[in-house]
Formats: C-alpha cells, sequence, structure tokens
C-alpha cells in the first residue's frame, strides 16, 4: 500500500516535469536572442537532475545519484564554454 | 500569436532573425586577404605553360575523386545493410549468441573476480576491443593535432595579427573573480569525484571511459576559472604525449601477456581478490586507470587545440 | 504510523518544489527581457530544487543516498549563481545596445536621471545634456549617443 502510494507520487511528478521540459524546449528555440537559448538550456538541465533524483529513489539505484552530480557538472561547463564564445571586448574597454 | 504560428508554419520567418551578433573588424579583413589570394592565384594560372596542364590533372583528378567517393560510399553502407539483414529480431528468445553470453553472466563474477559483469567483459573477456577502442582517441587526438595546430606556417605574417586571433577571439573567462573563488572550492571536489568513478569501475557503474570523461571536464573548468599560464605549467606536451603512449604501451603489454598465458593454457598469476573490494578483479583496476588516462588527455587536449591551437609550451 | 507521516511530508514538500519549477518556467514566458527571465529561471534552480531534493532525504533508506543527495544540492548552489553571473555579462558586455531593449520593456521614461539633484547641479546638468544617462556606463559607439538623445529629457 504504502509503496504504490510512493509510486503514484513519484510518477505524477515526473509527469508534469516532463511537461516543463517540452515548455523549456520551446522557449530554447523561440528566445530571440543568443542569452535567451542558453538560459532555456540551463532550466533544461535544472530539471533533467530534479528529474533523475526522483527517478533515483522510483527505481531504488543510488547510482543515478552519481549521474545526477555529473550532469550537474556539464550543465556548468557549457555555460562557461558558450559565454566565453559569445562574450567579445568592446573597443577600448579595460578587463576588470 | 496566430499570425506567427501562420508565418511558421508556412516557413515565411526566420527564427534567427534577432540573434545579435556582433561582427568584428577582423572578419572584413579576412575576407580581403582571402581576396587578394584569389587574385594571386588568377594571375598565376593565366601564365602561359601552366595553363593546359594544370587545368587537364585538376580535372582529371577531380573526376576520379568524385567516382571513388560514391563507389567505396556504396560499398561500406552495401556491406553494413547486409551485415543488418543477418542480425536477430528484436526480442527473439533463441538469439545466436546466446551460447557466449550466457556464460559470460553465469560465470562472471567468479571467472573475472568483478561484480560489474560489463566492466569484466570489456576489459576482461573482451579487453582487445577496449584496446582498439582507446587507441581510436588517441589517433583522432593526433588527426585533430595536425589540422588544428597554429605554427609559424599557417599564421599571417605580422605579429598583431597573430596576437589579435589568439587573444580576441575568446573572452578569457579567467578574469573574473567569482569564477576563481568558486573554482578554488569545485575544483578538487570534481578531480575528487572523477578519481571515485575511476576506481569503482568493477564494483558499480562507472570505469574508465566515464571517470575520464569527468576528469577531463575537471580540467577544462580549471583552464576556464584560473587560465592556461597555470595549466601550461605542469601540463606540458611531452607529458601529454609521453603520458598517452605509457597508457597505452601498458595497456598493450598487460593484456597481451594475459592472452599469450590464456591462450597456451598456463595460469596467469594475477590474483583476483574479493569481489567488492577496491583490489579486486585482477587487471581490471590498472586497465581501467589506463583508459581513463587516454581519455582525459584526449579531452582535454580537444579543448586546448580547439581554443588556441597547439597543447600546452609556448607559441 | 510514522511511515504515513513521511509519505505525507515527502508529499507536501514534493508537490510544492513542482509549483516552484511551474512558477520559474510561467515567470520565463511572462518576462520580456532575458534579464527579467533569468530572475524567474533562478527561482527554479534553487527553492525548487531544495524543495525536491529536502522531500527526497526524508524518504530515503541508507546512509551514502543521503550523503549523496546532500552533495548535489550543495554543488548546484554552488554553480548557479556563476551561470548567472556569465549569462549577464554575456547581456551586459556584449551587447551595446541593452539600453535599447531596458527602454522597450520598462517605457521610455525608466532610464532617465532622478528628478532633484543637489550640490553640483549645474555640472550634471550639464553632464546629462551632453552624454545622455549620466548615471549608466558610457558606451564608445557614437551610434548609441544620438539615439539616447532622442530619447525624453527632463
Amino acid at each position: 500500500m504504502l509503496s504504490e502510494a510512493y509510486h503514484t507520487l513519484y510518477s505524477i511528478a515526473l509527469v508534469f516535469m516532463g511537461c516543463l521540459l517540452a515548455l523549456a524546449l520551446v522557449r530554447t528555440i523561440i528566445g530571440p536572442r543568443v542569452t535567451d537559448r542558453i538560459l532555456g538550456v540551463n532550466m533544461l538541465g535544472s530539471l533533467v537532475i530534479a528529474m533523475i533524483a526522483i527517478l533515483s529513489q522510483m527505481l531504488r539505484e543510488s547510482y543515478l545519484l552519481d549521474v545526477a552530480l555529473i550532469y550537474t557538472m556539464i550543465s556548468f561547463v557549457t555555460v562557461l564554454v558558450l559565454s566565453s564564445v559569445y562574450l567579445r571586448k568592446r573597443k577600448g574597454r579595460k578587463d576588470d | 500569436m496566430k499570425e506567427k504560428f501562420r508565418k511558421w508554419l508556412a516557413g515565411e520567418t526566420d527564427p534567427l532573425e534577432n540573434a545579435d551578433l556582433a561582427v568584428e573588424a577582423y572578419d572584413a579583413s579576412r575576407e580581403e586577404i582571402k581576396a587578394r589570394e584569389k587574385r594571386t592565384r588568377a594571375l598565376i594560372d593565366q601564365s602561359p605553360g601552366t595553363t593546359t596542364a594544370v587545368a587537364l590533372e585538376r580535372k582529371t583528378f577531380q573526376i576520379f575523386y568524385r567516382v571513388v567517393a560514391v563507389a567505396s560510399c556504396i560499398l561500406i553502407i552495401g556491406v553494413l545493410l547486409f551485415l543488418v539483414a543477418h542480425l536477430p529480431l528484436y526480442g527473439e528468445e533463441n538469439a545466436r549468441a546466446s551460447v557466449v553470453s550466457d556464460r559470460y553472466v553465469a560465470e562472471g563474477v567468479e571467472e573475472t573476480g568483478a561484480i560489474n559483469v560489463v566492466a569484466g567483459m570489456i576489459l576482461d573477456y573482451r579487453a582487445f576491443d577496449t584496446l582498439g577502442e582507446s587507441h581510436v582517441l588517441f589517433t583522432a587526438l593526433v588527426v585533430v593535432m595536425i589540422l588544428l595546430s597554429l605554427d609559424k606556417k599557417n599564421t599571417r605574417k605580422g605579429l598583431e595579427d597573430y596576437y589579435r586571433i589568439s587573444k580576441d577571439s575568446y573572452f578569457d573567462t579567467s578574469k573574473d573573480v567569482i569564477l576563481r573563488g568558486i573554482g578554488l572550492f569545485l575544483v578538487p571536489c570534481i578531480f575528487l569525484f572523477g578519481f571515485y568513478i575511476l576506481l569503482n569501475g568493477q564494483n558499480g557503474p562507472g570505469g574508465g571511459f566515464s571517470g575520464g570523461a569527468v576528469l577531463g571536464a575537471g580540467m577544462v573548468i580549471f583552464t576556464a576559472a584560473f587560465g592556461f599560464d597555470h595549466v601550461d605549467r605542469f601540463f606540458t606536451r611531452k607529458l601529454f604525449l609521453f603520458g598517452s603512449v605509457a597508457a597505452l604501451g601498458f595497456y598493450s603489454f598487460a593484456k597481451g601477456y594475459v592472452f599469450f598465458t590464456g591462450g597456451n593454457g598456463i595460469e596467469n598469476g594475477i590474483p583476483k581478490g574479493t569481489p567488492g573490494a577496491i583490489l579486486s578483479g585482477g587487471l581490471i583496476l590498472p586497465l581501467d586507470i589506463a583508459v581513463g588516462l587516454v581519455v582525459a588527455f584526449t579531452m582535454f587536449g580537444f579543448f586546448s587545440l580547439f581554443r588556441r591551437g597547439r597543447i600546452g609550451g609556448n607559441a | 504510523m510514522i511511515a504515513w507521516i513521511r509519505f505525507g511530508l515527502t508529499a507536501v514538500l514534493l508537490l510544492g518544489g513542482i509549483l516552484a519549477f511551474a512558477a520559474a518556467m510561467l515567470g520565463n514566458y511572462r518576462f520580456g527581457y532575458v534579464l527579467n527571465r533569468m530572475h524567474a529561471a533562478g527561482i527554479g534552480d534553487s527553492l525548487g530544487m531544495l524543495l525536491v531534493i529536502l522531500s527526497l532525504m526524508i524518504s530515503v533508506s541508507g546512509g551514502m543516498d543521503l550523503l549523496k543527495l546532500a552533495a548535489l544540492i550543495v554543488f548546484l548552489w554552488c554553480t548557479s549563481p556563476v551561470n548567472s553571473h556569465f549569462l549577464a555579462r554575456i547581456e551586459m558586455e556584449g551587447d551595446t545596445e541593452y539600453l535599447k531593449h531596458i527602454r522597450r520593456i520598462c517605457g521610455e521614461k525608466s532610464t532617465e536621471l532622478p528628478a532633484e539633484t543637489k550640490d553640483g547641479d549645474d555640472v550634471k546638468k550639464e553632464n546629462a545634456k551632453e552624454t545622455g544617462t549620466g548615471h549608466l556606463p558610457k558606451n564608445h559607439s557614437g551610434k548609441g549617443k544620438q539615439a539616447r538623445k532622442k530619447g525624453k529629457r527632463r
């Protein structure tokens, strides 16, 4: 009885977050500026991390939390490298 | 909103039309230089004596190249399709290779000493394939080095041009105070996590490839936070090349020894340990470390080559 | 009985976390400029993740999972502000026409000087007439100055 209740709860949560994933993807496609798209990819990453954590509890496998940690790091590296490509120095301006 | 959707459906809008990316001035001068090169090449082509021979050679080479390219593509696709047609159907019960896989699953833990049967398979039963994969990574890195290295032969003349390309194409994230402060705390944690994944290949999911990828990403974060000057002190070109060659050589010799003894029916004297401990699984742990090293060096090598055209060292 | 209390707490916190993520997505769609959307996305990263991970920590069985979840939330909270920082830097430093976007979203008068200026009245008014918005950083492109001079000035 209790495990069924947990299973239902986690399933509802995962389905809802799946819909949020689709919405974030639409925002990434529409967003008129470059920064909009990087922000959309970051939000996608955060949603996926939450979903993996919930899945690890649902399936009782503890190694999925390692995967969530790695994905956090990957989204961090994504924003770092993309920002270093899209930041251009303005003329005549010194760095801090 | 409906108007926008109708326009998108009909293909009239350009989704990237408001993407503001400023075009720098050096792009214009690069076009000027291309135009100049084109003009000089046209002048050379028009001079007498070179026209007919060169043109004929170019044409035959083009025709030959296109014919061979199409033929080899058709050949490779044909072979692959022929192989795929002979695979068993999806979900079939009496699959072809069940004899071998049953043996792996049933006696994998005893024979290899690793709880993670997948790691036991790719690093003990089928270690030859993993050797090939590591060599593929190394070859890819060497090819990228050949194509992307910036040295005196393929940079424009004049020091200010080279300086401008290498310093202004990418923003230097290492001058950011926030990133430096966070990097001090995060980078050791990431390396520790990478080693944890690397060393636990035989007990749970992980192993050489994923651990090496995490280590490589940790190196990328370290470079972004502290700059290339810090990294150049310890990650020189010699260390990179010798490390990769040593790891691959160790892998080849260790696995060669096991093949030799196994093929001749001799017992190889490598202890298997208790399954579940770190020092278990015979040779799986050292081979994991070798593969992880190669993968980490490859990942950081790609990043460094695409960023500045060289791996370590000075200009 | 205690198991049911645990389940109730888990359910409440998890639904709260999902609501926080939904609020973040709603903010992503309603705001007009990317820097405003970043505020909304920050809610998802910090409050949403905290509630979800707390709810999972309550229902976990085993000490290793608890520590891994704690490490996950610490790592995420350390890296999420740096992401926002770099996104803001892309906007403010890479684009020399950000004033145009701010005026489009927040109205024409939002980039004016405050009405009252105490000592140094004349100097500030002169600066305002010359360069436009005196309290925002200077722009080096000449076209920007012309565009800014056209805005309403008091």
